[in-house]
């Protein structure tokens, strides 16, 4: 993976962002999304970036490529039509949920509709108990009938989940087989392969949504395939995981939905990398778009990881409200933050922005594509942040006099344009801040310990004001900021991760049935690393178990000490658990036993060796800046702002702020006092003051 | 700081650091509890409070009951241990269920936050304790010393030291009390977490105290509370629910008073406290449900703290089944609790249509207590909803917890905790009361011992909404009542009723919880053709259940009989008034 040419595909929402680099050249373009078709937009852009830069496609051994394509379908309901089969008794398991309100003042609360309707969810008789001991035993023959069934009324896509499965997945394996057998076409996911875990509702839930999503990833992929061989493209393909991990096409055929946050996790994964890099290793990702903001902590130059996700949220920003999924994410805080975000009295009086955003139609006022109300860009143009001629290379002229207009519509506050507009962009900074603090101080660590890296087209804009809030020393905008996640595609190594569910008290443990388990986990993992290409002896694999005390119901994650499983080993386990849970919850309990929920695996290839070109340090002080623009800080009131073109900054470069680096994706603000300097590899580094 | 609370950017920014500051209490329960009640139904709250114990926030996830309470709780601690009482590192608590949350299981533990000498507000949690010792039987009780231990207001906690002999005293007298003490360390993280991070918040802002911000925001709460009142037409209102006293079935009736801008909820009508059986609620209790419901009404967007309740009054007569009489049995006050909100809604439906909800079916959990085969004892709660009510504006959820913000427990969690065996858990066709909206639909839980041991598990029940139906609103009908079965190979074991205890000593005895359906809105007879057959396409109600909505099933196809006079030509999915929104 390391010779030639490797291109990173990002589809987004609006844009589709692609990367080139190799032998020392780093190029970037960006089209419109072809919501009908994604792999349109791709490709053409793909042909584009080649013929400007003259390349050919044969010079290119890999393309990485993300996708909301499955987000997508799950939130739109573009899924195939998808049945399910159940233990009797619990066909409706799904639809019930976790039968919770998710706001207790709301008597109107909506939930999403399952993706499965009720008609689709049929039974078969078996029964396996909670120790995996089968109390009735499967009749495939039944099986085979209910899908009969079911393939009869149009159904695509076939879910099986049967209770503790997790445990015993014989007769999940057996239904599937004989189901197989008889209709080879149906696309079939069982909970035993999808999401081997604990808890019948968020199991099911997974497999039904991984069916759901996997016709439709299939003909995409059969799309892509074949429009990539016609173009002669010899490389290897990639798609980029949830977790960040990429895989070969053939894995992510079998767990589409392991595609859910494909996008943004590139972002995160191009955070943890660039912060290595810098010599960074833990640091808070932050990617602010035009609809929301994403962030990620990296500790120990990695993204934080999580278990699970919710998808297709009723309340965007509301937990609860979504279908629960259980694949590795990386663990992202998303919050109603963007460029779009639109502004508004609450009716207590006070000034509230987000989570309703403009997105792109109409979009912000100043866009004057017939939007009116306040949003967070409009405020960034009357504070002069934004230049109305230089907005996205300046192709689209902004319209400073429409987006005070909509500021003014603030005015019930008791708030005039100016004081409305540093409003609404201190709310914004304060609700991503303060969503970054809980997210940091949940995972038990301190957010003022963090330096931030900001990207995506909204990032810079405002990562030093949340910066000074969260107390952060530093931000860190790196080059090509604005497709920073396509370019993490390229960073990202192959890796699978693989779990299973066996609750046991660590005291009763068998050592060799865990080192028989991890085995097993360990030949899947092995062979999906080979699809992708990883050679045998470059697979590193990582184990660790999800711990809790005995009668509690929330995991802690905990290496696992070391690979052999030999004597002493238990007690290694039991004082690394010790160590992790007093680290979070300030607390030793006696009295209750540790006990091992599940184990996972994580086995990944080598990381890509990505060369950014690299500029001596040649320059000192500050160039002369290209322009002045009168802007806004509470600090200084509104002033004469020097602005520089990203352009003419070289490595050396001091700047003091207030100022404001312009490029074509976005623009950087740097605080009046605080410190911005160039490094080599193009980075801007900006030393927060006022800590 | 000052300019912060005149400024409406400052002040929201303050405000939602306070609501995050008890979220991040409500986190370290919910990670750290023992009990499935607790860590995975979720059974508690945590809010912050001025110093004087005035309510500023809770966080977004707590229990509603249980903010509403502890603010009393705290009142009464502060009484018993007033300020100068109180040093750095005191933990208060109490479970006494006519200050605290109604029953003895709800536990309540108070911190005192001290910047420097001086009290600047108090971190408190609510949660229900897995066990509280006493009787298993709740419906058998005369008095509340059956009912378990009670904690009047004590220090747990002194200048950090934790009262040993009476963590001693609480492990001995309840079953499991690892399991319980865990839950209550649980607690005292979580309000240590949230002393903490209100010092930082305060030190950030240059807080000397919290006075002039709880004044502001609970200022603001009131004056939404004030204006949601005052839109409302002035006038008295009544509505009524029945009530199963154990005994009979009584009623309960609410007048609501609009004056200006201020409300009072007078039970006008309640039985005497009951003799036998915990179904009776402290006036404590009844004010907090009584005012969470209004508040869902009224201003369900406007966050939460003292000021939205000031112009609320409550009152109850003294020595009924809503204000009893110490020492009444109480352990089982939802069973006449849950069915204020429900008489409100009746009342004030006639002015709000839009801001209230048909009767909700009642959620029923069942408490599962015995011993494994290797003889550890297990205690664990399987939790269940029922329909969820239909609105003005659409149909019930069907299987969903009111009006606790209680979560379900998985069952194959509850397997792997307990020796049972869950049979089924599936909603029942026909139980979401017919209307224009229909009701969501109830569910039926069924389980078994895994293995005949020759142990007895005990199984403690809420018999909710058995004995009655509860009509819907605005023409809607009820849904299907709830119900309880014990029985073995389909012969009943018990009576009419199983009542609050229910033993099964073999795996042929088999217990059935059947959960109420939500009641419908609006008359049947409105609702479009084409969503009843799509109901029917669904299996949510049966050709049995057509009768309620005028129609029949005749040769494959939905036939209006002549009460619907509205469909006109009756063609299914060709309905003039089609679906609104």
């Amino acid at each position: 993976m390391s010779a030639g040419y490797r291109v990173g595909i990002d589809i987004g929402g609006t844009f589709t962002d692609l990367v080139l680099l190799g032998g020392g050249e780093l190029r970037w373009h960006k089209v419109l999304t072809t919501p009908q078709d994604p792999a349109d937009a791709a490709l053409a852009g793909l042909d584009q970036l080649l013929a400007a830069h003259h390349h050919a496609i044969e010079d290119c051994t890999a393309i990485v490529h993300g996708t909301t394509l499955v987000t997508n379908a799950i939130i739109e309901r573009r899924g195939a039509p998808t049945g399910l089969l159940t233990t009797p008794g619990f066909r409706d398991v799904l639809e019930m949920g976790r039968e919770q309100r998710y706001d207790i003042y709301d008597l109107f609360l909506r939930f999403p509709d399952p993706l499965v309707p009720r008609r689709w969810r049929l039974e078969v008789e078996e029964r396996v108990d909670r120790d995996g001991r089968v109390r009735c035993p499967l009749v495939e023959a039944e099986a085979v009938d209910a899908a009969g069934r079911l393939v009869q009324e149009g159904v695509q896509a076939l879910a099986i989940c049967f209770l503790h499965a997790y445990r015993n997945p014989a007769h999940e394996r057996r239904a599937a087989a004989a189901i197989k057998e008889a209709f080879p076409d149906l696309a079939l996911s069982i909970s035993s392969e999808v999401a081997p875990e604990i808890r019948e509702f968020e199991r099911t839930s997974t497999t039904v949504a991984n069916a759901y999503v996997q016709p439709l990833v299939e003909r995409y992929l059969q799309r892509l395939d074949r429009e990539l061989d016609r173009r002669r493209f010899r490389g290897r393909l990639f798609l980029v995981q949830s977790s960040g991990g990429l895989v070969a096409p053939e894995l992510v055929r079998r767990f589409p939905i392991r595609l859910l946050e494909s996008g943004p996790a590139g972002g995160a994964t191009v955070a943890a990398f660039l912060g290595r890099r810098a010599g960074l290793a833990d640091l808070m990702s932050f990617d602010m778009g035009g609809t929301t903001a994403k962030i990620c902590l990296v500790r120990s130059g990695r993204p934080e990881r999580a278990p699970e996700m919710e998808a297709a949220r009723v309340h965007r920003f509301k937990r609860g409200s979504g279908l629960p999924v259980k694949v590795p994410v990386l663990d992202l805080m998303e919050i109603g933050a963007g460029g779009g975000s639109i502004a508004r009295p609450t009716p207590l009086g006070l000034l509230q922005v987000g989570p309703e955003s403009a997105g792109a139609d109409p979009g912000p006022a100043c866009y004057g594509l017939g939007g009116d109300r306040p949003t967070a860009t409009d405020a960034c143009l009357v504070l002069g942040y934004l230049d109305p001629a230089r907005f996205l290379g300046g192709t689209m002229r902004l319209d400073q006099e429409a987006a005070g207009r909509a500021l003014d519509r603030l005015r019930s506050l008791g708030l005039d344009r100016l004081e409305a507009a540093w409003g609404v962009y201190r709310i914004v900074c304060e609700n991503m801040a303060r969503a970054a603090r809980v997210h940091v101080i949940e995972k038990g660590e301190d957010p003022r310990r963090f330096p931030v890296i900001a990207f995506g087209g909204a990032g810079p804009l405002h990562a030093a004001r949340v910066a000074r809030i969260l107390a952060a020393p530093r931000v860190i905008v790196p080059p090509v900021s604005g497709v920073a996640s396509a370019l993490g595609f390229l960073v990202a190594p192959a890796s699978f991760e693989l779990s299973r569910s066996d609750p046991s008290e660590l005291r009763s443990l068998e050592p060799a049935r865990v080192r028989d388990l991890y085995a097993g986990l360990e030949r899947q993992a092995r062979r999906a690393l080979a699809e992708a290409g990883v050679p045998e002896q470059a697979v590193r694999l990582e184990r660790w178990s999800e711990m809790r005390l005995s009668g509690q119901f929330n995991d802690i994650e905990v290496p696992l000490p070391e690979r052999d499983f030999a004597d002493g080993w238990k007690e290694r386990l039991a004082a690394a658990f010790n160590a992790e849970y007093e680290r979070r919850y300030h607390a030793v309990l006696d009295g209750h036993q540790p006990l091992v929920l599940g184990w996972r695996l994580r086995a990944s290839g080598p990381e890509a060796d990505l060369s950014l070109p690299e500029a001596p340090v040649a320059a000192e002080g500050a160039p002369p800046p290209a322009r002045m623009r009168r802007a806004y800080f509470p600090e200084t009131g509104l002033v004469e702002v020097p602005v520089w073109d990203r352009g003419a900054l070289r490595a050396g470069h001091r700047i003091l702020g207030p100022a404001l680096v312009d490029e074509a994706e976005s623009t950087t603000l740097v605080n009046p006092q605080d410190r911005l300097t160039v490094d080599r590899l193009g980075f801007l580094h900006i030393e927060v003051s006022g800590r | 700081m000052r300019a912060d609370l005149e400024d409406p950017v400052g002040l929201e920014i303050l405000w939602q650091r306070l609501i995050n500051i008890a979220e991040e209490c409500w986190v370290t329960i919910w990670r750290t509890a023992f009990s499935m009640i607790v860590g995975e139904a979720q059974d508690f709250g945590c809010e912050l409070l001025d110093a004087e114990g005035r309510s500023l926030a809770h966080s977004p996830r707590s229990m509603p009951v249980f903010n509403l309470t502890l603010p009393r709780a705290v009142e009464e601690l502060l009484r018993v241990f007033p300020p100068h009482r109180l040093e750095p590192g005191d933990v208060l608590a109490t479970n006494d269920p006519w200050i605290c949350a109604g029953h003895l299981f709800d536990l309540a533990l108070v911190t005192p936050v001290f910047r420097g000498r001086q009290l600047v507000g108090l971190v408190g949690s609510i949660a229900h304790c897995s066990d509280v010792g006493g009787s298993r039987d709740p419906l058998s009780v005369r008095e509340i010393y059956e009912e378990g231990l009670q904690i009047p207001p004590i220090k747990l906690h002194r200048r950090g030291e934790p009262n040993r002999e009476v963590l001693a005293v609480i492990e001995r007298n309840v079953r499991k009390g690892q399991m319980v003490l865990g839950d209550v360390q649980a607690q005292l993280s979580a309000n240590q977490v949230g002393a903490h991070r209100l010092l930082e918040f305060m030190d950030e802002y240059g807080l000397p105290d919290l006075t002039d911000l709880a004044r502001t925001v609970q200022r603001r709460s009131e004056a939404a509370m004030r204006t949601a009142i005052a839109a409302l037409p002035p006038g008295t209102y009544e509505g009524e629910v029945p009530v199963d006293t154990l005994q009979s079935v009584g009623r309960l009736r609410v007048r609501v008073k609009v004056r200006g801008d201020e409300m009072a909820a007078d039970w006008v009508e309640a039985p005497p406290q009951v003799e036998r059986g915990g179904v009776n609620c402290t006036l404590s209790y009844t004010a907090a449900h009584t005012v969470y419901a209004l508040k869902c009404i009224l201003t369900p967007d406007t966050p939460s703290n003292a000021g939205c309740f000031r112009p609320l009054s409550v009152s109850a007569p003294p020595g009924s089944i809503l204000n009893c009489r110490y020492p009444a049995p109480v352990n089982v006050r939802t069973m006449t609790g849950w069915y204020l909100a429900p008489a409100l809604f009746r009342a004030l439906a006639p002015v709000l249509p839009e801001r209230v909800q048909s009767f909700t079916g009642m959620p029923m959990s069942l408490g599962a207590y015995g011993t494994e085969p290797d003889g550890r004892i297990f205690n664990d709660h399987l939790f269940q909803g029922g329909g969820q009510g239909a609105s003005a504006a659409a149909d019930g959820k069907s299987a969903l917890l009111y009006p606790t913000s209680a979560a379900n427990t998985s069952v194959e969690m509850f397997e792997s905790r307990t020796p049972l065996l869950v049979e089924v858990k599936e909603l029942i066709p026909d139980s979401g009361g017919p209307g224009r909206h229909r009701g969501g639909l109830g569910q039926r839980v069924s389980v078994r011992k895994l293995a005949d041991d020759g142990r007895t598990v005990l199984v403690s029940l809420l018999p909710q909404g058995i004995r009655f139906d509860t009509p819907g609103l605005a023409g809607g009908w009820s849904g299907r009542r709830a119900g309880i079965v014990l029985d073995e190979d389909g012969r009943r074991l018990a009576g009419e009723e199983v009542g609050g205890l229910a033993e099964l000593p073999t795996p042929k005895a088999r217990l059935t919880l059947e959960l109420g359906g939500g009641s419908g809105y609006g008359s049947p007879l409105e609702r479009p053709l084409a969503e009843i057959e799509a109901d029917l396409a669904q299996g949510l109600i049966t050709e049995e259940g057509l009768g309620a909505y005028g129609c029949a099933w005749r040769e494959g196809r939905l036939v209006p009989g002549p009460e619907r006079a509205q469909d006109g030509e009756g063609l299914p999915g060709q309905d003039p008034g089609g679906r609104p929104g």
